[in-house]
C-alpha cells in the first residue's frame, strides 16, 4: 500500500517534466512560450511565476474541491487562479521591476493559460493536496526548462550574446557573453573618444522577430515528435522480436518434443 | 431555492476571500512599487550626471498648477513626462534631465535625456518593451552616448528604423521645450 | 475628419502591424487548434470579435467609473476575467433562445473563447495603456478582426496542405507553427505602414 502510494507520488511530480511536459508532449500554454522567450532571463523568469501560480491554485483548488459545488466549478477555478496572478504580478512589480516591464501583458494572461485551467480541472480538482502539489511543481519545471532551452536559443542566434543578471539584477552589473557576436568599445584617454571594433558577428537577427519564435518552437515540437516516434518504434521492434523469440523458442521445443518422442 | 442559495454563497466567499488577499498584497507591495520608480529615476539621473548632489522634479500635469510655466501647455509636447533640474556637485550651472515617452506600433520606449548646451548629450532607457528593442539600445541608444553615431539623431540604418524614430521623435520634444524654456534663462 | 481617419489608421495598424495572433501572440490555442476547416475557423471568428467588442464596452466603463474610484484598480484582471465568462454564459443563452441557426454556427465556440487570451488580453491592455474609449474600441475592433483574417487565411492554408507528404514528426503542430511562422514573416512587410 505505502508503495502504491510513493509511486503515484513519484509519477505525479515526473509526469509533468518529460514525459507529459506541458509544452513539448501535450502542446498547451504556447502564448507565452512564443511571447516571453526573446531571452533567457524572461523566459525563466515567467517559468518561475508560472509555477509559483500553477502550484498554489492547484494545492487551494485540491483543498476546496469537496466545497465547490458542480455547477460552479469552473468559475470559482478561474477566480482562484486569477487571484494568484494578481498576487504574483504585484509581487513582481515590487521586487523584479524589470522582468515586470519585459512581461508585460503576458503576466496577466496567466489567467487563461491553459495548463493552469486544464491542472486545475484534470488533475487538482481529483486529486489530493500533496499529489496537486507535487503535479504543480512538476508541471512547472517542465515547462520552465522548455521555454528556457527556447530562450537560449533565442537569445544566442538572434542577437549573438547572452545576458545574464539584467533582469535578476541583485549582483551588481549584467554580464554579456559574447558567443555569436563579439564588439568592444574602448576608451581612447587621450582624445576622450570611444572606439567600437566588431571582432565577430554571426547572429541571425530573425530569431528575435515572431517569426524567429514560430520556427523555433515548431521545430523543437517536431524534434521531440521524432524522439517520442522513435522510442515508439524500438518499443514496438522490441516486442516483433520478442514474439519471434517466443515463437522460435516454442518451435524449437516442439521440435525437440517430437524428436523425443522419435 | 437551497440550492441556488448554496452555489452563490460559495462563490461569493471566494471572491471575497480573493479580493481580501489582493487587497492585503497591494498593502504590502504599493511603497516597494512607488520607490521603484523613483530608484529607476533617480540611478537614470546619477548616470547620466555622475556627481549629481540633488534635483527637482517639474511634473508636467502639474506645471501649471505650480505657476511654473504659464504659456506651457501639454499637446505641444506629447512626448515629455517630466523635467527635472539637476544641482551638480561643485559645478555652477544646472543639468537638465528630461523623461520621456514614446510609441510605435512595435512597443514602448521611456527615456531619460540630459540636454547640454542645446543638445542632447546623453540617453538612459527607462523601459524598452519595442519588438527591436535590443538592437536599438546597441546601435543607435549606446552609440550615441559613445558620441559614434556619424550623423546624430538622423541615423537610419541601426536595424530599428521606427524605434529610432520614436527616440528622435522624444529628442525633439525635450530639445523644443528646453530651448523654450530652460536656454532662455541659461543665456 | 482628423480623428476619424486617425481612428481608422489605429484600427489599420491593430489588425495588419501588430497581428494579435502574428505579432502579439494572442489566442495562439484556438489558433492552432481550430484545425483546418475554413467554415469552423470563421465561424470561430466571428463569436471571438462578438465576444471582444462586448467585453471592450463592459470592461472600459467598470474600470474607469467602477474600480479607479473606489481606489481598487489593481482587482482589474479579477473583474475581468468574470466579466468575460459571465459574458460568454449570457451571449450563449440569448443566442441559443432567440436565433438557434447561429447558436449551431456559433455555440460550440462559445465556452472556448472565455480562455482565449485575446480577449482578456485586449481588455487588459486597454487599461494598462489608459487607453481612451474610442481608442480602446479601435483596439478591440482592430485585433478581433486582424484575428478573422488571420485565422480564415490560415485555415485555407492548411486545408491545402491535407493532401500533402509532411515528414512524420512535422505532422500536426510542428507544421502549423512553421506555416505561422511564414504568415508572421509576410506580415512583417506591414510594418511601418501607419506611421
Amino acid at each position: 500500500m505505502d508503495n502504491i502510494k510513493r509511486g503515484q507520488h513519484k509519477a505525479s511530480f515526473l509526469n509533468g517534466i518529460l514525459k507529459e511536459n506541458p509544452l513539448l508532449i501535450q502542446v498547451l500554454g504556447l502564448c507565452p512560450a512564443l511571447a516571453v522567450t526573446k531571452s533567457l532571463e524572461t523566459a525563466f523568469g515567467m517559468g518561475l511565476l508560472f509555477t509559483f501560480v500553477l502550484v498554489s491554485s492547484n494545492v487551494i483548488v485540491s483543498l476546496l474541491r469537496k466545497l465547490i459545488p458542480e455547477e460552479i466549478r469552473t468559475p470559482c477555478y478561474i477566480v482562484v487562479i486569477a487571484t494568484f496572478v494578481t498576487i504574483v504580478k504585484m509581487f513582481a512589480e515590487a521586487f523584479l521591476p524589470e522582468l515586470y516591464s519585459s512581461l508585460g501583458v503576458f503576466l496577466s494572461l496567466l489567467v487563461v493559460n491553459c495548463i493552469v485551467l486544464g491542472r486545475a480541472e484534470a488533475f487538482a480538482g481529483q486529486n489530493g493536496v500533496f499529489d496537486s502539489f507535487l503535479d504543480g511543481v512538476g508541471n512547472g519545471i517542465g515547462y520552465t526548462w522548455a521555454i528556457s532551452l527556447m530562450g537560449i536559443i533565442r537569445e544566442v542566434f538572434g542577437l549573438g550574446t547572452l545576458t545574464i543578471g539584467k533582469v535578476f539584477n541583485f549582483f551588481g552589473e549584467p554580464i554579456k557573453l559574447p558567443i555569436l557576436k563579439f564588439v568592444e568599445v574602448t576608451f581612447d584617454a587621450a582624445t576622450e573618444t570611444y572606439e567600437r571594433t566588431v571582432h565577430y558577428d554571426f547572429s541571425i537577427s530573425i530569431f528575435q522577430n515572431p517569426a524567429g519564435a514560430f520556427i523555433v518552437l515548431g521545430l523543437m515540437l517536431a524534434i521531440m515528435a521524432a524522439i517520442t516516434n522513435h522510442k515508439k518504434a524500438v518499443e514496438k521492434a522490441k516486442e516483433k522480436e520478442a514474439k519471434l523469440a517466443a515463437a522460435a523458442a516454442k518451435a524449437a521445443e516442439q521440435a525437440k518434443l517430437a524428436g523425443g518422442a522419435n | 431555492m437551497n440550492k441556488y442559495f448554496k452555489v452563490s454563497l460559495t462563490l461569493a466567499t471566494i471572491a471575497s476571500g480573493a479580493a481580501l488577499l489582493i487587497g492585503l498584497m497591494n498593502l504590502a507591495t504599493v511603497g516597494a512599487i512607488k520607490t521603484n520608480k523613483e530608484n529607476k529615476i533617480k540611478s537614470g539621473i546619477s548616470k547620466l550626471y555622475p556627481n549629481v548632489k540633488d534635483y527637482v522634479a517639474h511634473d508636467f500635469h502639474t506645471f501649471d498648477e505650480e505657476g511654473y510655466d504659464a504659456n506651457y501647455s501639454l499637446p505641444e509636447y506629447p512626448h515629455l513626462k517630466t523635467a527635472y533640474v539637476v544641482n551638480i556637485e561643485g559645478g555652477t550651472s544646472p543639468g537638465y534631465v528630461y523623461s520621456t515617452t514614446g510609441k510605435n506600433a512595435y512597443g514602448q520606449v521611456d527615456l531619460l535625456l540630459s540636454i547640454k548646451e542645446g543638445k542632447i548629450e546623453k540617453m538612459f532607457v527607462v523601459t524598452n518593451t519595442e519588438s527591436y528593442g535590443p538592437t536599438l539600445e546597441e546601435n543607435y541608444i549606446d552609440l550615441y552616448n559613445y558620441g559614434l553615431l556619424e550623423h546624430g539623431l538622423e541615423d537610419v540604418q541601426c536595424g530599428a528604423t521606427y524605434g529610432a524614430k520614436t527616440v528622435k521623435e522624444q529628442c525633439d520634444d525635450a530639445l523644443a521645450h528646453w530651448n523654450a524654456n530652460f536656454g532662455k534663462e541659461a543665456e | 475628419m482628423e480623428m476619424i481617419i486617425s481612428y481608422i489608421l489605429a484600427i489599420v495598424s491593430y489588425m495588419l502591424i501588430d497581428n494579435v495572433v502574428l505579432s502579439r501572440f494572442y489566442g495562439i490555442c484556438s489558433f492552432i487548434g481550430v484545425g483546418n476547416k475554413v467554415k469552423s475557423a470563421f465561424s470561430m471568428g466571428l463569436a471571438v470579435t462578438f465576444v471582444i467588442m462586448m467585453a471592450t464596452l463592459v470592461c472600459y466603463p467598470l474600470y474607469f467609473f467602477v474600480l479607479v474610484p473606489a481606489g481598487i484598480p489593481f482587482l482589474d484582471t479579477l473583474v475581468y476575467i468574470l466579466v468575460i465568462a459571465s459574458l460568454v454564459q449570457i451571449v450563449g443563452l440569448f443566442i441559443k433562445k432567440n436565433s438557434p441557426t447561429l447558436y449551431k454556427t456559433l455555440g460550440i465556440y462559445l465556452p472556448l473563447i472565455t480562455t482565449n487570451c485575446a480577449v482578456l488580453g485586449v481588455v487588459q491592455t486597454n487599461s494598462d495603456a489608459s487607453l481612451d474609449f474610442l481608442t480602446s474600441l479601435a483596439n478591440g475592433l482592430g485585433t478581433s478582426i486582424g484575428f478573422l483574417v488571420v485565422i480564415v487565411l490560415f485555415a485555407c492554408m492548411r486545408e491545402r496542405m491535407n493532401g500533402y507528404n509532411i515528414p512524420k514528426a512535422m505532422k500536426g503542430v510542428p507544421i502549423a507553427l512553421i506555416t505561422a511562422a511564414l504568415m508572421a514573416l509576410a506580415f512583417m512587410g506591414f510594418g511601418g505602414m501607419v506611421g
